[in-house]
């Protein structure tokens, strides 16, 4: 039988984050996790509980670890770095950020590595077998509609990265925790009170963040590719009416270029397999405040899959 | 002065139906080709030409007439593409 993270106790877990880590696999990517700070232990049995256990791994892509530098800083003011192959590439952040830092942590792994992918900037979906790929700056409510749309049903690949495959331009899950600052935490709590939320980290540099659980089929189906169907340009506009309308294909690319992380460093194969993903998608932008509304919109969407 | 496309970069061009996208290998951008900036370069992939007969088959193809607000705008469009090393001159 699968063991999953969630099999274990808090305590338990946290005594492998101390010692010899965990390793937590999610998509294609292999982490291993080392921490003695509780709240990681915690935020990590809350939100990725659904994920397998791996008692070992041959392969680990990113090791990371999130400790305090040294014993003095662990009693005065504490803060914590963040390590990643011994590396510190962040400046220490408060101990109450921990789990926030070890998820931009572990989202900074992805956006600067694994160049074997096109990387978008994108939430990522799937519903009839299509995936919906959101490519967005932030602020633009993306992670907002992406966490209605998947307590509506429709399954997770990413709320961060859009991994495009350069054989075939298949959407690679990547299933995390979706994050969420400031009033779309209130938003989504009022959705859906069965959402799940891990630690609430105040005065981070977004504000307040928070993580949402992924449900379990997302995590389940985290293997599994998904043709890409749609790609929505969303914008969250106060009191604003929802509008869904066609854009054409060559400034949805142009558009998505900007929100990739590897694009240009892809050279002709980038450009490829940008032109296949637009190919396969029906273009949109999104305009939105209702979120009913906007669930109502896209589940319209979902139907035109073929 | 002939023009031509210089061999050592690539350059792709994808439409969907409504404009035309430029792939240059060299810098990695991508750029969106303006309607007269898509029959030039498609022109000089088959091979070096020079400006005016290059001006006249960009007039002909949009079947435009070759007047000076037509030259003047040619210019720019040329200029444009030489500055991102898209189109040379020798």
């Amino acid at each position: 039988m699968t063991s999953r993270i969630s099999d274990f106790d808090i305590d338990h877990l946290h005594a492998l984050l101390k010692s010899s880590g965990l390793f937590l696999k999610t998509g294609p990517f292999t982490y291993r996790i080392r921490s003695s700070v509780r709240s990681v232990a915690e935020g990590l049995f809350l939100l990725y509980g659904q994920n397998r256990f791996f008692p070992e791994m041959e392969f680990v892509d990113f090791d990371i670890r999130l400790d305090s530098p040294n014993s003095l800083r662990r009693r005065f003011r504490p803060k914590l770095d963040f390590y990643f192959d011994h590396q510190t590439p962040f400046k220490p952040l408060p101990i109450s950020q921990a789990f926030a830092f070890l998820e931009w942590g572990m989202n900074w792994c992805v956006s600067v590595h694994m160049n074997q992918y096109l990387k978008l900037h994108a939430a990522v979906l799937e519903k009839n077998g299509r995936a919906l790929v959101m490519p967005a700056a932030p602020g633009s409510g993306k992670s907002t509609l992406c966490a209605a749309l998947m307590l509506s049903g429709w399954r997770l690949l990413s709320d961060e990265h859009a991994l495009v495959s350069l054989h075939d331009s298949h959407l690679i899950p990547v299933c995390r925790p979706i994050s969420l600052k400031n009033k779309s935490i209130k938003v989504i709590e009022q959705f859906d009170n069965k959402a799940l939320f891990g630690p609430l980290c105040k005065d981070t540099h977004k504000g307040t963040v928070t993580h949402m659980r992924p449900d379990a089929r997302s995590v389940e189906l985290d293997d599994t590719p998904v043709k890409p169907g749609w790609m929505v340009f969303p914008k969250y506009i106060v009191e604003g009416e929802t509008r869904l309308t066609e854009r054409i294909k060559e400034t949805a690319f142009l558009k998505a270029g900007e929100q990739s992380f590897n694009y240009s460093l892809l050279g002709a194969k980038g450009f490829e397999t940008m032109s296949k993903l637009i190919e396969a998608c029906d273009c949109y932008n999104f305009s939105y405040s209702n979120l009913d509304e906007a669930v109502e919109t896209f589940e319209k969407l979902s139907a035109t899959a073929v | 002065m002939s023009l031509y496309i210089p061999p050592d970069f690539e350059l792709i061009l994808k439409s969907y139906g409504n404009e035309t996208l430029l792939f240059h290998s060299a810098s990695g951008d991508t750029l969106l080709l303006g309607p007269t900036a898509v029959p030039l370069v498609q022109r000089l992939r088959q091979g070096p030409l020079d400006k005016q007969p290059l001006f006249d088959h960009v007039a002909e193809e949009l079947n435009y007439e070759v007047d000076d607000e037509f030259i003047s705008h040619m210019e720019e469009v040329l200029s444009g593409l030489m500055k991102r090393d898209i189109v040379a001159a020798q």
